[in-house]
């Protein structure tokens, strides 16, 4: 009995000390990379380009749409809805080219965050989900702040910039700010689904996620690749019920991340997870940016190699 | 309880944001059933506690405010991050989205467990070398899967046009006439259905049947567009 408190102790200790000493504010102060953060800024740059590619740009000039709230002054927003949205359009995607290569960065970066914003807000403004900007929009106000063309850019290629030690703290905050956006994100779903209290307890009965797969079944991979259900989705709700939980849980775990990287890899996986299983049953849109933001949960060595 | 402020604190929130979205902050016609009762004592309590850690230099708001502002960042970006925060966190706690500030509210609501055996799907088709071919919108934003469509037609496009617009005329018009560049003359409306307990997937192109089904089923995001010409035809 003495042996299992001592332990408890020790383990509660040693705990309390990674927390001291690997928490996101010590961490950000630690040594990172600069292909990490390059990468990510290539990887970013990819999904504006693709992102502003849309079709969906087009069909939201020509159906009613819907009229979300944004801070965007109502004058700016018709402005931008009769008659910029082409413009804004090709700003957009010319510039994430640039942020592709690193050219120009340091000037192209406020003006593609301002460009995509303003885009974006129309978007939203007329159809609100899925919602690929939130995942984007603040980690490119963060790469604006950042020496992120200091490797794999033309800017470098060009002596545009001068890079520091490429294990530089420099190059480690900013994918921490980005870590602390991903685990808003998913926080802030899981408190989403929790509050009110008495909504919260009656969403685990699995209900929604019940709805959404059977009322997608024939747009979901699973039907693409089997061609028919593999159990009936009207029945077995404890099966629903169990994958409420786990999403909740997983998303309130993202917490963690802001104590200890001890768990980003566990986690990363578990997002990764969560994702791939909602692709394959008819919630495709947040793969590839789960995985994007991803890229700040690996360790820097990983990239220093 | 220098230690246990922190805990305190991150209960207030939790209360703080279960009042809020239940009541509303200007909600002044609210009912203060039991749940209000009891969340209105606990916010006052934590209220009162988390004042005393900020007097104290203590307590995680004021702890977390110290070490973000010690940070080895730009000030501009500590700014913006401010602003940022408390942006998502009104947003947050009222449970309301304001562009770009956001809940991430997705799949919040709660729904009934009333699912039929059978599920409807009405879907466009067309007629290639005498053969139905289905056009499955959603499928169309899927790389490995897509048939008609390519680049550009990303999910958030197929989820607007299969889900969102699908039953107004402006979407189905974008449809036909990006199909035509692809040679498809004309689209028809017919049912895909799935029988969960015998697992069957068939698709059913007859034209009055789809009618019929759009009208009285209960489908998922309401009725599609059909084109008159459809009506006309089944007339």
């Amino acid at each position: 009995m003495g042996l299992y408190i001592f332990q408890n102790i020790s383990m509660l200790s040693a705990i309390k000390k990674e927390i001291r000493t690997n928490n996101f504010f010590k961490r950000a102060a630690k040594p990172g990379s600069v292909l990490q953060l390059a990468f990510f800024r290539i990887l970013i740059g990819c999904q504006i380009f693709y992102s502003s590619q849309s079709q969906l740009f087009y069909l939201l000039q020509t159906v009613k749409g819907t009229k979300k709230p944004t801070i965007i002054p109502d004058a700016i927003d018709l402005i931008i809805s009769e008659m910029s949205v082409h413009y804004l359009k090709t700003i957009v995607n010319f510039l994430s080219v640039f942020l592709i290569f690193g050219l120009f960065t340091r000037i192209i970066l406020p003006i593609l965050t301002i460009a995509y914003i303003l885009l974006f807000s129309f978007w939203y403004s007329k159809f609100d989900a899925p919602i690929p900007w939130l995942y984007i929009w603040f980690p490119l106000i963060v790469l604006c702040f950042s020496k992120c063309s200091d490797a794999l850019s033309l800017d470098r290629l060009l002596n545009r910039t001068t890079p520091i030690n490429k294990t530089s703290a420099e190059y480690r905050w900013p994918m921490e700010m980005v870590v602390v956006w991903l685990v808003y994100i998913y926080f802030a779903s899981g408190i989403a689904k929790l509050v009110p209290f008495q909504k919260g307890i009656i969403w685990f009965n699995g209900a929604t996620s019940q709805n959404i797969m059977y009322n997608r079944f024939l747009d979901s991979v699973l039907f693409f690749i089997f061609k028919k259900p593999l159990f009936n989705y009207t029945a077995h709700a404890t099966v629903f019920s169990a994958l409420s939980l786990s999403a909740v849980i997983i998303e309130l775990l993202t917490i963690v991340l802001l104590l200890t990287d001890k768990l980003n890899m566990v986690i990363f996986f578990l997002l990764v997870s969560m994702h791939l299983f909602l692709y394959l049953v008819g919630v495709p849109g947040f793969m590839q940016l789960s995985l994007i933001l991803g890229i700040s949960l690996l360790s820097p060595n990983k990239f220093n190699k | 309880m220098k230690k246990a402020i922190f805990i305190y604190e991150a209960i207030f929130v939790i209360f703080l944001i279960n009042f809020i979205q239940q009541f509303g902050i200007l909600n002044l016609k609210a009912r203060f059933g039991y749940w209000g009762m009891a969340n209105a004592v606990f916010i006052l309590f934590w209220l009162a506690v988390m004042i005393k850690g900020v007097k104290n230099k203590n307590g995680f708001f004021y702890k977390t405010f110290t070490l973000f502002n010690k940070m080895n960042i730009p000030i501009g970006l500590k700014v913006i991050t401010m602003i940022v925060f408390f942006g998502n966190f009104i947003s947050i706690s009222m449970g309301k989205p304001n562009y770009p500030f956001y809940d991430v509210g997705m799949f919040r609501w709660t729904s009934t467990a009333n699912f039929q055996l059978v599920l409807y799907e009405p879907q466009y088709y067309f007629f290639r070398n005498n053969k139905v071919e289905l056009v499955n919108i959603r499928r169309e934003g899927f790389f490995l899967f897509h048939k008609y469509l390519g680049w550009g037609y990303t999910h958030e496009f197929t989820f607007s046009s299969a889900y969102h617009n699908k039953n107004q005329k402006e979407n189905f018009d974008f449809l036909a006439k990006k199909m035509k560049l692809r040679g498809v003359d004309t689209l028809w409306v017919g049912v895909s259905c799935v029988n969960f307990k015998t697992k069957k997937v068939v698709f059913d192109p007859n034209l009055c049947n789809a009618i019929k089904i759009n009208k009285n089923e209960d489908l998922y995001y309401g009725p599609i567009y059909i084109p008159e010409y459809q009506y006309a035809k089944c007339n």
